[in-house]
């Protein structure tokens, strides 16, 4: 009977730390794959930046707002961007110069995401360094209901 | 008689001779160097809505972003929101109170095609354009040669219930490094009725340029 006992005991010993490997073994596992994931995640694109479409050297110029409201019936959207000064030339590290003449504007869009006007022209905006400004743009027609904008550097 | 025959076919000769007298200087080097080739002429399109510097002068830029601002500070103003339908509208002159010679009615023009095409506005026959509507009506109604019942009548034109007016002026100073040219325009929307003023806007631009 003591033999029988012990055997059992030993066998629910053995189950135990089988079992613990197990468990032990899962949380490792997943663990890993959590971290795995989280490394090779993408880093996530705001909304600021789906809106923005940046053409040539506009880099040093950070978009820091954008909000849009309806005003007498038309689309009135507001950016504000800053200018954090060009960083050092990669190859030479010569300073860049702090102005910089940049060109923007608003793309106006239906609820269907189509274009509702014909381009507008490029406004130039002189930024130097650490200036900021807010950008307004009111849509051409009350059927746009939402706005991309657009900047690049001119020479 | 016979000397003047002689005369003549010596002064002939002597011509001839003259015509056939040229020797170049230095044959052998225009021989070898021909005349440089023109320069190739390279044309390409550009993007009609990009930022124009080529001078300081009223330019593509400045009437495209003056026409924009006007037309949706307009488009948002009162007078329009708050009618019941389209409100008519004539352009009148923009002033131009610059010394440069530009053509203010391109502005106004722009101004016109914008308003327009955002369906918030009609826009009567303007003065200067006048002269072309009474002829059409004439030619429908007085040279006999169109049916009745498809004439456009006269006396059936809509008299506008504004009117759009604006003055370009700029201050210029320069120095001898530099060329400052503000240019500022402004528009207005007159109630043809009451004479009141219901709307206006200012745009200003600052142009810059280094010697």
């Amino acid at each position: 009977m003591a033999i029988l006992f012990s055997y059992k005991s030993a066998t629910h010993d053995l189950k135990h730390s089988i079992y613990e490997s197990c468990l032990l073994l899962t949380m490792t596992a997943t663990i890993f794959l959590f971290t795995s994931c989280s490394s090779v995640q993408p880093t996530q694109i705001t909304e600021k930046q789906q809106m923005t479409t940046r053409m040539g050297e506009t880099s040093a110029v950070d978009v820091l707002d954008m909000r849009s409201v309806l005003r007498n019936n038309l689309l009135t959207a507001q950016v504000s961007v800053k200018n954090r000064g060009p960083s050092p030339d990669a190859k030479t590290g010569e300073v860049q110069p702090d102005t910089k003449l940049y060109g923007y504007r608003f793309k106006w869009l239906d609820t269907n995401g189509m274009v509702v006007f014909t381009d507008e022209a490029w406004k130039p905006l002189t930024l130097t360094r650490d200036q900021s400004a807010d950008l307004v743009g009111v849509a051409p027609t009350p059927d746009a209901t939402a706005f991309r904008f657009e900047i690049n550097q001119y020479k | 008689m016979k000397t003047y025959s002689f005369a003549c076919v010596v002064a002939g000769l002597l011509l001839a001779g003259c015509a056939s007298a040229p020797i170049p200087s230095n044959p052998v080097s225009q021989a070898s160097v021909p005349p440089p080739p023109p320069p190739p002429t390279i044309v390409k399109y550009g993007d009609s809505q990009s930022v124009e510097t080529v001078t300081a002068d009223f330019g593509s830029t400045d009437l495209q972003s003056v026409a924009e601002t006007m037309v949706r500070s307009m488009l948002q103003s009162k007078t329009i929101q708050n009618s019941r339908s389209a409100p008519l509208v004539t352009l009148a002159e923009v002033n131009n109170q610059t010394n440069e010679p530009i053509n203010t009615r391109l502005i106004t023009q722009k101004v016109r095609t914008q308003l327009l095409k955002s369906g918030q506005v009609k826009f009567a026959i303007s003065g200067n354009e006048m002269q072309s509507q009474v002829d059409e009506l004439k030619r429908q109604n007085q040279t006999g040669m169109y049916r009745n019942d498809g004439v456009a009548k006269t006396a059936k034109m809509e008299g506008a219930k504004y009117r759009i007016t604006g003055t370009i002026s700029t201050i210029v100073k320069r120095n001898r490094e530099l060329k400052d040219v503000f240019y500022n325009f402004t528009l207005n929307l007159v109630n043809n009725e009451t004479g009141v003023i219901e709307w206006a806007e200012e745009k200003e631009i600052r142009k810059t340029v280094l010697n």
